[in-house]
């Protein structure tokens, strides 16, 4: 695995990287973190995509990573070793898709995958339907790393970088004979709850305890902040405070809350199912960082002893960059190793999976993966 | 794990089972919310099903992930249920549940869904705690329940189903059968009707005549009293078949239906309401009528036919008796003249030769004039059924003699030989003896008349229980084209009325009348001889 970097952020020179990595003759698939900071639309990046002789996927992110540096233009191009089986799934905000049955009939029945990567638009509203059926369709002895693709403003927008283009509301897995470990980890902990979540339609919560929803969050975040929701913007406050949903013998899955509606509802980063109780959580930057570190440690221990790292893959979320602010750099310091090239990006939820969890996609959370080399 | 945190994720769990009746999508949403809960690796949940010998075995219907049977763990556990149990063993083995294992890091629970089958789970260790476990019955109990739901409906949808596509045959009957169908109440409205049901009444559609039409006594029916005669026939009866009345169409217009219907019962008996068949009658019904009159003016012909007949018999036949007796007795007092040697002038025993031939030529037609007169009334008679008839027993040789007797004179001054081949023992017939008689002379003489010479023969054989009689003639037989008509009145043979010798042509009408009466039947065929065969066959005693 090779990486390249392309710092310019425009089609030609993300051009000039993906010709790069190919020229190495020994990319038989390409992995591409691209800023949404380039601003790239269809028109002018799918001939480019269109052209590549292999397998491509990735996406745009308000954040990519490369070396412990933050880049918010520019691209890294990852040639891979090895040959990904990618499928794209389009209508992931379509109330009827039976996810299941469409991957079904697209993922083969015996082939013999040990690592999938995969990238959806962070701002769908079926990711938890999806991540279900990818589940149930690959099952249990796979390892799943990946994120969503989406920018900063919160709007959907082209975001998913396929071999047809760059697209918007879908997903795009990439199958791999390649091993990894996964490590998952946030730090957060809880300082209110637990909430019984008695409305909510999807990634959107309308009442807790069967009060309004923003009522609970205001009045228990206001009190444990000592700030007030009216002078500030609600995400600046709202980026300390998500949600924890409880799983056995495993961290609070973490919910982000990112907006509140006309109706006063609260809109989360993934969604939040009407009869699960939530907490409130807080986390310090310190506990967030130690974090990540576990989550790099659980990676290096889940990765099978005969196989060497030969790449880490660091998805991050990005709502911690910016909770954590300055201290994010530590956050990518933990989350280092003497050796090994780390690349990856701040995320709109993340998705992992280490062999030994229910699969999930989460939010507020670090994710880190070993990637096995040649 | 703290009791507080297990009773909210049971509680979720809980929450998450049976909010649906279709069995995939309640398992989709309440096992995968049961294996994230749990943060189990996988689950599968598995049918008991009983074979043709009620042995027990249990089925996977459903898994999360879907594709898991590569995992050893989840082999291993599916490995561990065991097949084909008989009922002991059955008990013995849901006793022993849940059982718990583990291999590569993994752990497997096996654990009942009371009366539906079992629930595996797969957890990376060190899995759940025991009373984790045991916190699971009640979760397991509500799934099972679920499943058991799931099943009942999936039946019940597929009768539902069934009943649907069966009503939906009888609706397609119901909506496209010919007559109209209707049922309604025994106060007149009606409750149901299919599209002939409305067409037959003038309106469009089965919603419009049922809004139309409130009361069938005093809107359809024509008289009331075929209403009130209508429903007392279906309380007195229980049904009524082919009910003809005259009823009312939307516009006004008259027509003619015929109804057959039932009347419906609770259980108690009470009447609840008709339902029937109608089917629009008018043109048959005007067909009747028209054929009543048609029938009314041939009675009416009849009589003055007979009326005319009778008008034949008496006001010609008795002048043509005196006539003919006149002639006679003119032609006999001329031949005594004649022949007594008077001496009168050879001009006046010119004349009175010639008068004597006038004399026997209004003899010989008078003769046949009456012959013609007789006939007429004979098939008259015949064909009104107003023949008086003798029917006795007959010995059909003493008709057979007779009729040769009777035309023996006929064949006295031809070239014709009268030949007979009659046995002396046929059977006796039920008949009129004279008629027989009438029938054989007719066939006798007919033959002689066509015969310029050669043979006559009278035969008779008993075939099976018949007796068939045949005058076979060597004279100019039946052109093929004439054979089917030779039967028919005024119908004789020959062309021309010069060819033809002289006949009324009803001879052979009446013979077939005749032996029609008999319960036999008469025919022609060609002769060996190149003349005609004439036969007929009557029943023997």
């Amino acid at each position: 695995m090779k990486v390249f970097i392309d710092k310019g952020g425009t089609p030609s020179t993300l051009r000039e990287t993906l010709d790069a990595a190919l020229e190495t003759g020994q990319a038989r698939s390409l992995l591409v973190l691209s800023c949404d900071g380039n601003d790239f639309t269809p028109e002018r990046l799918d001939p480019i995509l269109k052209e590549v002789p292999v397998p491509i996927f990735g996406g745009t992110f308000p954040v990519v990573l490369s070396g412990g540096r933050q880049m918010s233009r520019g691209s890294v191009v990852v040639a891979m070793n090895h040959e990904a089986e990618v499928h794209y799934i389009p209508g992931m905000s379509d109330l009827e898709a039976d996810y299941e049955a469409i991957l079904d009939e697209k993922v083969g029945g015996d082939d013999e995958f040990k690592t999938v990567m995969v990238f959806v638009d962070g701002f769908s509203q079926r990711i938890a339907a999806f991540i279900d059926a990818l589940y149930a369709i690959f099952g249990l002895e796979v390892n799943y790393v990946g994120g969503g693709a989406g920018s900063l403003s919160l709007k959907q927008k082209p975001c998913l970088i396929t071999n047809d283009g760059l697209m918007q509301d879908g997903a795009i897995l990439a199958a791999l004979d390649m091993e990894s470990g996964v490590g998952v980890s946030h730090g957060w902990a809880t300082v209110s709850g637990p909430y019984k979540v008695t409305e909510s339609e999807r990634n959107v919560i309308k009442s807790l305890d069967w009060r309004p929803a923003f009522d609970v969050y205001r009045s228990v975040v206001e009190a444990h902040s000592g700030t007030h929701f009216v002078s500030r913007p609600f995400f600046d406050i709202a980026k300390a405070y998500p949600f924890g949903i409880a799983k056995m013998g495993s961290e609070l899955v973490v919910r982000d809350p990112v907006a509140i509606d006309g109706d006063q509802n609260l809109v989360c980063v993934g969604e939040v199912p009407e009869g699960a109780f939530v907490d409130i959580l807080h986390g310090k930057p310190d506990d967030l960082i130690r974090a990540a570190g576990r989550a790099l440690e659980r990676a290096k221990t889940n990765l099978s002893s005969h196989a060497e790292p030969g790449l880490g893959l660091f998805v991050d979320c990005v709502s911690r960059a910016l909770f954590l602010g300055d201290e994010f750099f530590a956050e990518l310091d933990a989350v280092s190793l003497p050796g090994l090239e780390f690349v990856g990006a701040c995320t709109i939820g993340e998705i992992a999976n280490s062999g030994k969890d229910y699969l999930e996609f989460y939010n507020k959370t670090s994710v880190v993966a070993f990637l096995e080399g040649e | 794990m703290k009791s507080f945190v297990r009773e909210r994720l049971y509680y979720e769990i809980a929450m998450s089972i049976g909010n649906s009746l279709d069995f995939g999508e309640m398992l989709r949403e309440g096992l995968s919310t049961y294996l994230r809960k749990l943060n189990c690796l996988a689950g599968a949940v598995l049918e008991r099903v009983e074979d043709e010998d009620g042995l027990s075995s249990f089925e996977q219907v459903y898994a999360i992930p879907k594709r898991m049977k590569r995992n050893s763990a989840v082999s291993t556990a599916l490995e561990q249920v065991p097949g084909s149990l008989d009922a002991g063993q059955l008990q013995v083995f849901l006793a022993g549940l849940p059982v718990v294992g583990g291999t590569n890091g993994y752990k497997h629970y096996l654990m009942e869904l009371p009366g539906f089958g079992l629930l595996l789970l797969i957890k990376s260790a060190p899995g759940l705690s025991r009373p984790d476990l045991k916190s699971l019955t009640p979760l397991n109990l509500k799934l099972a329940e679920a499943c058991r739901s799931c099943i009942a409906n999936e039946r019940l949808q597929s009768e539902i189903a069934e009943r649907e596509k069966v009503e939906e045959k009888y609706k397609a009957i119901f909506d496209n059968a010919v007559e109209g169908i209707f049922q309604s109440t025994l106060e007149g409205s009606l409750i149901a009707a299919n599209p002939s049901m409305a067409k037959l009444f003038g309106y469009d559609s089965p919603e419009e005549l049922i809004a139309g039409v409130s009361d069938l006594g005093t809107q359809v029916y024509v008289r009331l009293e075929d209403r009130e005669r209508f429903l007392r026939r279906l309380k007195n009866k229980g049904k009524a078949s082919g009910f003809e009345v005259e009823y009312y169409r939307k516009d006004g217009t008259v027509g003619w239906l015929s109804s057959s219907a039932r009347l419906i019962r609770d259980e108690e008996g009470n009447p609840l309401h008709v339902e029937g068949m109608a089917e629009d009658i008018t043109p048959r019904k005007q067909a009747v009528i028209a054929l009543r009159e048609a029938k009314q003016e041939a009675e009416r012909l009849s009589q003055m036919k007979s009326n005319f007949l009778s008008m034949v018999s008496h006001e010609l036949r008795t002048p043509l008796t005196s006539i003919l007796g006149f002639a006679k007795i003119t032609r006999k007092r001329l031949g005594q003249i004649l022949d007594g040697g008077s001496k009168c002038p050879d001009d006046v025993s010119r004349r009175l030769d010639r008068i004597n031939d006038n004399t026997g030529v209004i003899v010989t037609e008078g003769e046949r004039l009456t012959e013609l007169i007789n006939n007429v009334l004979d098939l008259s008679k015949l064909e009104s059924g107003h023949f008086e008839w003798h029917m006795e027993d007959v010995s059909m040789n003493d008709v057979l003699a007779h009729s040769l007797a009777a035309t023996e004179v006929l064949f006295a001054d031809t070239k014709v030989a009268l030949v007979q081949k009659v046995p002396q023992d046929l059977p006796l017939v039920g008949g009129d003896h004279d008629r027989l008689i009438q029938v054989v002379i007719n066939l006798l003489s007919n033959a002689v008349k066509f015969t310029a010479e050669g043979s006559v023969v009278l035969s008779a054989v008993v075939k099976g229980d018949e007796l068939v009689v045949r005058v076979e003639d060597s004279g100019i037989g039946v052109p093929p084209d004439e054979v089917d008509v030779i039967f028919d009145k005024f119908r004789q043979l020959g062309d021309t009325l010069t060819d033809k010798p002289k006949g009324t042509g009803l001879g052979l009408p009446i013979c077939k009348e005749i032996v029609k009466h008999h319960g036999g039947s008469i025919w022609v065929e060609p002769s060996k001889s190149g003349g005609s065969l004439f036969a007929f066959a009557i029943p023997v005693k």
